[in-house]
């Protein structure tokens, strides 16, 4: 039982003594009595419905939002210009104004579609994406609900973008989707294999399913992570599930599906508006989740070690900025606001000075004082759950890396690549691990 | 067999070197100035070089109405009414030596939607009347703003004015003219 | 809705790639037909971008159609006003004086580097890496800028004129092309690399496509298309104008370097071969130029003798050639343009089956085809 659904539970307890306790005398005594008889487990069910809500809501979909912003901010500075800046401090408000801007389109269904399809495609992608978080544990008591076959639970659920993506292409009306979702279809299904196989490798040095489990094996530190735990082979199988994940979430170069100069977005043409933004904030969430199964099931997890401390730095260099950023920003904005055009116009019209290089250094430097200080507070639950994020949101950035170097590959390309290299390379790695293990036991 | 065998760990190889590479030149980016100019905040008009092709100007002031723009453009965006009047001077731009100005135009108008920017008109014209400026921020919002009409109220009356004049000094000359005519006719019948 | 009635087979798909299409080469319209990802004939279309060039021609005095010969091909606008210029000075048998003959050649290299850019550019994109067509962008802007400040324009330059070109080169002008030939050399060596030691592009490309010298000739392929497939043929050297014959380059030569002669990444690498020895000409241009006149002595109105000419430029796309028909007027009988992307627009049909819809793509993009020349 973790924190979270004890508070939520205690909270529970407390409202239900409350309401027994106005039940005596009152008017709405049935109300309240029917209130009374509600088993123990529909509280607790309850409170982790409301945990999860809280972790989906408060954490994964800002995240989510918020990297649509940093994608666009690493591509433009991957392409020597500055990237999107404009609304807000440096741009950090962008993915509020584009949600409202999606919610605000027309809703616009394609003439020969099939209307109940097209709606109810958009929600699998999302339930696919989201409800995988429901077991990653993000933190020393924070997971939402601590199963024990975590990692079967993840492949089956992130299966669901399959029946998704299907449903998008087809009921489109248009040749264009339906050839993308082929693509695609095929491309997930495939990449499940040695997806499901460079995750067993973990599973078999640890000897359970639980994501609980494999985060208490890597708790001595920085050599018991699973990626150095049978040599070559781990190492091996760590990538060959990232690239395995990026063709899962059809990021470049895997993109085929939604190949822009091919097929103008794939299983994507149709959908405008916030049904779109489904898509796309899926995409993203994806991509985090990815990053997620990768820190716990190879690089440790929340475990304290001090190989965390680079990853806390990546993460709070960029903090830093993005709060000096806005502390500069307010005054700036405020005389915007002065110039009695609107908030909106003085949003993307205010623009701080970039930073010079002496203060930049001076970022770097505190941000690793500050790193190394949260290392040796690591046993505080908050602080572990900021390794983690920190941690997942390096590879969310090195996949947003990637997509913009790479070109794609060809449809039968990328199905040799995984049936030809990648999947007997993990027979090979599995084998491997196996063996490795027998003769350490020795 | 072997051969297949080493070709495919090779591909792995070909792979992560192919993504390091890729990756090592777009990295370094990351550590490069950007290029953009950020434009409205930045004056951009005062980066361009001189002989910019931006909209079109004319000086009303030294245009002598020789309608050599006029003819020389490939679309016919330009249109110029004038009329003749007395002759004054103007000094041109190019030759800076003063040009005699005989015709006094009533309406110069450019359609700058139509006109293409090509420069056709401003090279042959002898007295750097009509020039490029420098500006490109011609946003309006109504189509017909957009045809720049040059004549100002003060042109109009100079021309009137001048070719009042020429009228004038043509009569009188006829006049003279007539007079001459008269006593030379007088003074032949005289001597007969 | 088209004019070319198709039978379909049973299991054939007709997709559509229609003129708005994000691969960036233009309105260009393809009706594929296809069994699944398969091509089975690719049927082009054009016309959607026909604005009569060579018909104003017969309505606007000789002096006057040089902005439009910017149009007919706007990425690579210099080398078209030299085309003209050269076929009318035919009809009229005047003398280009040295410098302005100079001047040409500078301005002409200049506009092939950033056309070659854009092609390079855009045919990544096409195959899903953007960000090298932001690199190759980034370097025609400086190269935009140069042009701009020799003659204020940085699209459709109007530049030269029948006789000469329009002005001078600026003060200062030799030594901006040299810093700038000297950062973008590393540059140019930068991307290359991203791109030629990338064994994605090369799997995707090495091989695909091959086409042989035999069927190049036929189909009057010229340019970098035709030089892809082994044809040692550019006029520059074997007809060369303007002053070509004083400078020392070489032409590349497609040699199947990452698959079979005349493969979508021997058309590629031609390109980046010839940006290099543009490079080479233009550091010798700005040794050898002359002082002297930019302009020889050309009347207002032009009214050539009775007679036709033909005068033909190496532009980035291959030989751009017109022809010129006057019937001693002040407007021409006749302009007729011949342009190296209607060649290319014409070998797609034939080379398109048994592609995959992304090797259409990458067809279509190795070969370089833009719109406007295709459809003047």
């Amino acid at each position: 039982m973790n924190h979270l659904v004890l508070a939520v539970e205690a909270w529970m307890k407390a409202l239900e003594s409350y309401t027994m306790s106005l039940s005596e005398d009152s008017i709405w005594l049935p109300f309240f009595g029917i209130l009374n008889q509600v088993p123990q487990e529909v509280w607790l069910a309850v409170s982790m419905f409301l945990s999860a809500s809280m972790i989906l809501g408060m954490i994964i979909a800002p995240i989510a939002g918020f990297s649509t912003f940093v994608e666009r901010r690493v591509a433009g500075r991957i392409q020597a210009r500055i990237g999107c800046n404009r609304v807000g401090p440096e741009g950090l408000l962008q993915f509020l104004v584009d949600g409202v801007k999606l919610m605000s389109k027309e809703d616009h269904i394609p003439q020969g579609a099939d209307r109940f399809l097209f709606k109810l495609a958009p929600y699998f992608l999302i339930l696919g994406a989201f409800m995988s978080f429901a077991c990653l544990p993000f933190g020393k008591y924070i997971v939402v609900s601590n199963i024990n076959v975590g990692i079967l639970y993840l492949l089956a659920v992130s299966s669901l973008v399959v029946i998704g993506i299907l449903l998008a292409g087809w009921s489109s009306n248009n040749k264009w989707s339906l050839l993308g979702a082929m693509r695609s279809a095929a491309q997930i299904v495939s990449y499940e294999v040695p997806l499901g196989m460079s995750l067993m490798i973990p599973v078999m040095l640890v000897g359970s399913l639980s994501l609980a489990h494999l985060n208490r094996y890597q708790a001595e530190g920085f050599s018991s992570w699973l990626i150095f735990a049978a040599g070559p082979f781990t190492f091996i199988a760590f990538f060959v599930y990232f690239i395995s994940a990026l063709a899962e979430v059809n990021r470049t170069p895997f993109d085929l599906p939604e190949a822009e100069s091919e097929l103008v977005s794939g299983y994507n043409t149709e959908y405008s508006g916030i049904r779109w933004g489904l898509f796309f904030v899926a995409e993203y969430a994806n991509m985090f989740l990815i990053g997620g199964i990768a820190t716990t099931a190879f690089l440790g997890g929340w475990q304290k070690s001090v190989a965390n401390i680079p990853f806390l730095v990546f993460s709070l260099f960029f903090i830093f900025f993005a709060l000096l950023k806005i502390v500069f920003y307010g005054p700036a904005f405020v005389q915007s606001l002065g110039r009695k055009k609107g908030v909106l116009f003085a949003l993307a019209h205010t623009k701080v000075r970039s930073f010079s290089k002496p203060l930049v250094l001076v970022l770097l430097f505190l941000s690793v004082l500050s790193s190394v200080g949260l290392h040796v507070l690591s046993d505080f639950w908050l602080v572990s759950f900021f390794v983690f994020i920190s941690k997942s949101y390096f590879f969310v950035f090195i996949i947003m890396w990637i997509r913009w170097t790479l070109p794609r590959y060809r449809v039968d390309q990328m199905m040799d690549l995984c049936w030809k290299r990648f999947t007997p390379l993990m027979f090979v790695c599995v084998m491997g691990t196996a063996l490795w293990m027998l003769w350490s036991q020795r | 067999m072997i051969k297949a065998v080493t070709h495919w760990f090779y591909g792995f190889w070909t792979g992560i070197k192919a993504t390091s590479i890729g990756m090592w030149t777009t990295g370094k980016h990351f550590f490069r100035q950007p290029v953009t100019i950020e434009y409205p905040e930045i004056q951009v008009e005062s980066m361009l070089p001189e002989r910019y092709r931006g909209i079109l100007h004319v000086d009303m002031d030294i245009c002598i109405s020789c309608r050599v723009c006029e003819k020389a453009c490939p679309i016919a965006c330009i249109v110029i009414d004038d009329v003749r009047g007395e002759k004054s001077s103007v000094m041109s731009k190019i030759t800076g030596k003063p040009t005699p100005k005989i015709k006094y135009p009533t309406r110069f108008d450019i359609d700058i939607a139509k006109c293409m920017y090509c420069g056709l008109c401003v090279e042959p014209c002898p007295t750097g009347a009509i020039y490029h400026t420098r500006r490109f921020e011609g946003t309006v919002s109504n189509v017909s703003e957009l045809t720049y009409r040059f004549v100002s109220q003060e042109d109009l009356t100079l021309a009137d004015q001048m070719s009042k004049e020429l009228e004038e000094n043509e009569r009188k000359k006829a006049e003279e003219k007539k007079k001459k005519e008269l006593e030379k006719a007088k003074s032949e019948s005289t001597n007969l | 809705m088209s004019s070319i009635q198709i039978q379909h087979f049973d299991d054939e798909m007709e997709i559509n790639m229609g003129p708005q299409h994000p691969s960036t080469h233009g309105v260009l319209r393809f009706r594929t037909l296809t069994d699944g990802e398969l091509v089975r004939k690719a049927i082009p279309e054009i016309g959607y971008l026909h604005r009569s060039i060579e018909k104003i021609a017969e309505m606007v005095e000789y002096h006057g159609f040089m902005p439009y010969t910017d149009r007919v091909d706007y990425v690579a606008a210099m080398t078209a006003n030299h085309g003209y210029a050269l076929s009318v000075e035919k009809l009229l048998s005047t003398e280009v004086p040295k410098r302005a003959q100079y001047l040409r050649m500078i301005a002409d290299e200049l506009c092939r580097i950033a056309s070659h850019l854009i092609s390079v550019g855009t045919f990544p994109m096409d195959l899903g890496a953007v960000t090298p067509f932001v690199y190759a962008l980034r370097e025609r802007e400086k190269i935009n800028d140069l042009i701009e400040s020799l003659c204020g324009a940085r699209l459709t330059y109007n530049y030269v004129r029948i006789g000469g070109v329009s002005f001078d080169m600026p003060d200062g002008f030799a030594q901006r092309v040299s810093a700038f030939l000297d950062q973008f050399e590393p540059l140019m060596n930068e991307f290359d690399d991203l791109i030629s030691s990338n064994n994605i592009f090369i799997d995707r490309l090495g091989g695909l496509c091959p086409i042989s010298k035999e069927l190049a000739i036929a189909y009057g392929l010229v340019g970098p298309n035709l030089r892809a497939s082994g044809m040692e043929w550019d006029l520059r050297k074997h007809l060369p104008y303007a002053a070509y014959d004083e400078v020392d380059f070489d032409i590349p030569v497609g040699d199947g370097r990452c698959g079979q002669i005349g493969d979508c990444f021997d058309r590629y690498w031609v390109r980046i071969a010839e940006i290099r020895e543009s490079v080479k000409i233009l550091r010798q241009c700005l040794v050898q130029i002359p002082e002297g006149e930019i302009q020889a002595k050309v009347p207002k109105t032009i009214k050539p003798p009775m007679g036709q000419s033909y005068a033909a430029v190496e532009a980035a796309r291959g030989e751009m050639g017109y022809f010129v028909i006057s019937d001693a007027s002040k407007n021409a009988y006749r302009v007729k343009i011949r342009t190296g992307s209607f060649s290319a627009m014409s070998i797609i049909e034939s080379q398109s089956k048994g592609l995959m819809i992304a090797d259409l793509v990458a067809l279509i993009a190795s070969l370089d085809v833009v719109a406007p020349e295709v459809d003047r």
